[in-house]
Formats: structure tokens, sequence, C-alpha cells
């Protein structure tokens, strides 16, 4: 299976800076003390990851009919989330104390194992990532 | 009159479900012949199938890139007189020997006598 694409690409390069606004707000958020702003912050982040993802997702499935379930997505989402967090964790931005960075790493962890194992049996359908199915329709 | 049309509702629906899969088969007879980009294999397909195939040439290419990330076609740049390089389309000694194979097992079986008598019964 090709793992990299140009559209995963994309989506990386869209996440990291959408990660990196997102750490940077919220780290201003926290320093005014404002809920407010910071619950915003994570529900624009949210949303906003969400819809780069569905479209970049939409546009690699139309393009290249890669199956994956999504795995490469979230694979990419979760590194780049989880190394953009402890990043700004040690460049001593106000961030989430470092237990609960912990904590949510590894559940969400779990939930990309799982993903994982689903990936793993979906595999067995492909070559190469395509449907078998679907090669040569 | 009734009759008539029922067949040619059912012919319909036959031709339909026949068709499906059957691009990939144009498509390497296209790229079997010679080298050709995509408005020149979507050209190949309409005539040589004498108008019963079609193809759009977005369906071509998403078809095309597929096979090229399987390593059954690939491409080569060639310069045009006017605008961006095209990608010539070419099989791959993998998709030779599939074609082959394909060729030999669902298609040959057609030019097997006794079919040939059936079907000019």
């Amino acid at each position: 299976m090709k793992l990299l694409t140009f559209r995963l690409g994309q989506f990386a390069i869209s996440a990291l800076l959408m990660t990196v606004l997102f750490r940077y707000a919220l780290s201003l958020s926290i320093g005014v003390e404002s809920a407010l702003a910071s619950a915003l912050c994570s529900v624009m982040y949210f949303c906003l990851m969400f819809l780069v993802g569905w479209y970049f997702g939409k546009k690699e499935d139309e393009e290249n009919g890669i199956y994956d379930i999504g795995f490469r997505f979230h694979l990419v989402t979760y590194i780049i989330c989880v190394g953009v967090g402890y990043a700004s964790y040690y460049i001593d931005l106000n961030t989430e104390n470092i237990r609960a960075m912990t904590i949510s790493t590894i559940c969400w962890g779990i939930g990309l194992l799982v993903h994982l194992i689903f990936f793993v049996i979906a595999k067995k359908r492909t070559i190469k990532g395509y449907v078998k199915e679907d090669i040569f329709e | 009159m009734e009759n008539n049309v029922i067949i040619d509702e059912l012919l319909n629906a036959w031709e339909e479900t026949y068709k499906k899969g059957q691009l990939t088969f144009w498509v390497f007879l296209a790229l079997k012949e010679s080298n050709k980009c995509v408005e020149d294999i979507k050209e190949f397909v309409e005539t040589v199938s004498d108008g019963t195939m079609s193809c759009e040439e977005q369906s071509l290419y998403r078809n095309l890139r597929k096979f090229q990330h399987l390593e059954i076609v690939a491409y080569e740049n060639k310069k045009v007189s006017k605008g961006p390089d095209r990608k010539y389309y070419y099989l791959t000694e993998k998709g030779k020997i599939l074609f082959k194979r394909f060729v030999e097992r669902n298609i040959m079986i057609f030019s097997n006598k006794s079919i040939i008598n059936l079907l000019t019964l």
C-alpha cells in the first residue's frame, strides 16, 4: 500500500498548522484564565480538524481509492496532536498538566491501537490498499 | 410488441451488468496496441468497441492511477507542441502477463470451435 500520498501530506501540513495555532491560542486563553476562550478555541479546533480531515479524506478516496478505513489519517492526527502538545509543554506554553496530557495520550493510543487492529483485518480484503472487488470496476 | 419491449429492457439490464468490469479489458487492449494518452485510450475504446463501450476521462484517470500504484501500468511524459507534457501510458511486464493470462482464461474460450458454432446457430 502506498502509505504517503499527496492528499495525506496536505492534510498533515494543514493539521500541523492548525494544531500549532490552537496550542498557541489555548496558551493565551489559559494565561488570561478565560474558560470561555479555551472552550471556544477547542471547539473551533475540533470543527476545523474534522472539516479538513473530511475534505482531504474525500479527495484521497476520489483520486486514489485507497481503502485503509481512515487509519493513516488517524495516525497522522495522533502524531501531530501528541507531538505538538508535548512540544508546547516543554517550550513553556500554558497547557494542561503533564499528567492529564499523558493520560489522554495513552487513552487515545489505545483507541488508535483498536483502529490498527480493524485496519489489519480490513487490509486482508485488499491488494496494495485497493479492495479486491473494486480494482477492476 | 410487448415481448419486444421486455426483451429490450432485459437486454439493457444484461448489458449493464455485462459491461461492468469490461473497461479494464478495453483499456489494456488499447495499451497493448501502443502507448497512449488518456484521450487516445478513450477514442480507442469507443471506436474499437463499436460504440458499445464509453468512458469518462475522469474515470480513466482514476483507474490508470490505481493501476499505476499496482504496477501494472506506467507512463512516460511526452512533449506536445502546445501545453504541458502529456502522460503516455503503457503496460508494464506485470501488466502484460496479467492481461495475457486473463485473455487466455476468459476471452480465448470464445474462439473454441464448438462455442463459435453455438453462437452462430
